[in-house]
C-alpha cells in the first residue's frame, strides 16, 4: 500500500496529492492517505462517490483508498 | 453603460452594487431617512408616511399581517429573538432543525437549552431535501421546527412542509419564485407558523435589514432585557427599510423565466466539465458547483482577471478555516466550490462566464495534476 503523507496540508492539497499519486502509480490498487485537514473527511466521501473508488477511515488522520471498488463509504 | 451597471453585468456574487431602483431613491432616503418618524413636523412626518407605505409593501408581498412585522438590523439577532423568544415560553420541549441551517440559527438553538428545550438535528440528502423524519419519541405538538425553506448557498428549496409548529427561515426567499408559493401558502393560510425571518438581500435589497414576523397567535416572549412589552426596533435603519421596500416592489413585478433559463444553461454546459458536483436540480437565481482537484481561491482569482466575480464556500477561498457545513452535510465536494448568483443585470454574461470557468478549470487541472 502506497502512503501519501499530507499532514499539515490544507484543502484541497490532500485530495490533489491523492489524485496525482493514483495517476502516477496506475498499477497500485491501495493507498494510505494521511491528512489532518478538517475538509479531508467530507471531501473523501464526495471524491469516492464521484470517482467510484472506495475509501475507509483507519483513524481520524488515516484513510485507506482502494481503486475502483465502489460501494464502500466512510 | 454606467460604471455601476458595468459592475453588475459581470458580478455573480451574492452581494452586488445596488440596482437602479435603489440608486434612484438613495439620496432622498439618506437625506431625510434618519429623522424621527414620530415627529409630526418636518421630514419626520414624511418618513412616517413612507414607513407606513413600506409596511404595506412587506405585508402584501410577503403575505404577512402588518402587525406581525418587526425590523431588525442584524440576522443573528433576528434568529436569537425568534428562537429564544419561543423557547422562553416553555411551550416547547424540543427544537428540530437541519444540518444545513444557518450557523446563527444553530447557535441560538444551542442557547435555547438554557430554557430546558432539547434539540434534534435532521439530516439532508444529496439533493438537499431535509429529512425531518418521524422520531416516535418526539411530541410533535410540543416540537418547534426551524424550517429553512430555501438554502442560501445552494438555492435549493423545500417542496413540502414539516408537521407541527414552525419557525420559517425565509432569509433566502425571493418573491419572484423558487419556494415562494409554499411560503405564502404557509404564512397566508396556516396557523402553524410561529415566526418568520426574511433578509432584504434575498430580493436584491441592502444588507442590514431583516424582518422578524411574529404570529399574533404564537407563544413568544422577548428574551432580551426590556421594560417595554412591545418589541423595540433593534437598530433597524429607516433608509435601509425604505430601500428594501422599493426593491421588493421592483422584484415582485419581475419575471423568473429568464433566470431559470440561465440556470438551466449553466447546468447543461457545466456538466460537460469532468468531475463536477452541481448542487440540486433547479435552483433559481443561485447555483453552487464544486470542481474536483481545483483550488477555489485560484479559480476565483483567474475568473476575476476576466472581470467575473463569484463567491465560494471552500475553506481555502476566504476567511473561513472550515469548509461549508452545507456542502459537507449534503455530501457534496467542499473544495473547488464557487457560487453563482443570477440577476437580470448579469444574464447576458452567462455564456462568457461558462467559457471562462471551463478554460480555467482545464488549465488549473493541467498545472496541478
Amino acid at each position: 500500500m502506497r502512503e501519501i503523507t499530507c499532514l499539515g496540508m490544507k484543502c484541497p492539497l490532500p485530495i490533489i496529492e491523492l489524485s496525482k499519486a493514483m495517476k502516477k502509480y496506475p498499477s497500485e490498487n491501495a493507498f494510505l492517505l494521511k491528512s489532518d485537514d478538517v475538509a479531508t473527511l467530507p471531501d473523501l466521501r464526495a471524491w469516492s462517490r464521484m470517482t467510484g473508488n472506495a475509501v475507509q477511515a483507519i483513524d481520524a488522520e488515516s484513510f485507506e483508498i482502494r481503486r475502483g471498488t465502489s460501494g464502500q463509504s466512510l | 453603460m454606467s460604471p455601476v451597471t458595468a459592475d453588475l453585468a459581470k458580478n455573480f456574487q451574492d452581494l452586488a452594487p445596488f440596482s437602479p431602483p435603489i440608486r434612484e431613491n438613495l439620496e432622498t432616503f439618506f437625506s431625510q431617512g434618519d429623522s424621527d418618524p414620530r415627529s409630526i413636523f418636518g421630514p419626520g412626518a414624511e418618513n412616517s408616511i413612507r414607513l407606513e407605505a413600506s409596511l404595506q409593501t412587506f405585508s402584501r408581498v410577503l403575505a404577512l399581517p402588518p402587525e406581525s412585522i418587526h425590523f431588525i438590523a442584524d440576522r443573528a439577532l433576528a434568529f436569537t429573538l425568534s428562537i429564544l423568544g419561543h423557547a422562553k415560553t416553555n411551550e416547547f420541549t424540543t427544537i428540530r432543525y437541519s444540518a444545513v441551517d444557518k450557523k446563527d440559527a444553530i447557535a441560538a438553538i444551542i442557547e435555547a437549552e438554557q430554557f430546558g428545550v432539547a434539540r434534534s438535528q435532521s439530516n439532508v440528502d444529496l439533493t438537499g431535501s431535509i429529512r425531518f423524519g418521524s422520531d416516535p419519541d418526539l411530541d410533535l405538538g410540543k416540537t418547534l421546527t426551524l424550517f429553512q425553506i430555501r438554502n442560501g448557498e445552494t438555492g435549493i428549496w423545500q417542496t413540502s412542509l414539516p408537521t407541527g409548529p414552525l419557525i420559517l427561515d425565509a432569509t433566502s426567499l425571493n418573491p419572484r419564485a423558487w419556494g415562494t408559493t409554499l411560503a405564502r401558502e404557509l404564512l397566508g393560510t396556516s396557523s402553524f407558523w410561529q415566526s418568520a425571518i426574511f433578509d432584504a438581500t434575498s430580493w436584491g435589497g441592502p444588507r442590514g435589514l431583516y424582518i422578524l414576523a411574529l404570529n399574533e397567535r404564537a407563544s413568544w416572549r422577548n428574551p432580551l432585557p426590556t421594560l417595554d412589552p412591545r418589541l423595540p426596533k433593534y437598530g433597524a435603519s429607516i433608509p435601509l427599510t425604505l430601500m428594501s421596500a422599493v426593491k421588493l416592489e421592483d422584484e415582485v413585478a419581475r419575471d423568473s423565466s429568464r433566470i431559470d433559463k440561465a440556470n438551466a444553461l449553466l447546468r447543461q454546459e457545466l456538466r460537460n466539465i469532468e468531475e463536477i458536483d452541481l448542487a440540486g436540480e433547479s435552483t433559481g437565481d443561485r447555483l453552487s458547483i464544486s470542481l474536483l482537484n481545483v483550488p477555489a481561491d485560484e479559480l476565483m482569482r483567474r475568473l476575476a482577471i476576466d472581470h467575473f466575480l463569484v463567491d465560494s464556500g471552500s475553506a481555502c477561498s476566504a476567511s473561513e478555516l472550515a469548509p461549508s457545513h452545507v456542502l459537507s452535510a449534503m455530501g457534496l465536494l467542499t473544495h473547488g466550490n464557487i457560487r453563482i448568483r443570477l440577476r437580470d443585470e448579469n444574464l447576458d454574461s452567462v455564456r462568457p462566464l461558462i467559457s471562462s470557468i471551463a478554460t480555467h478549470v482545464h488549465s488549473l487541472r493541467n498545472e496541478l495534476l
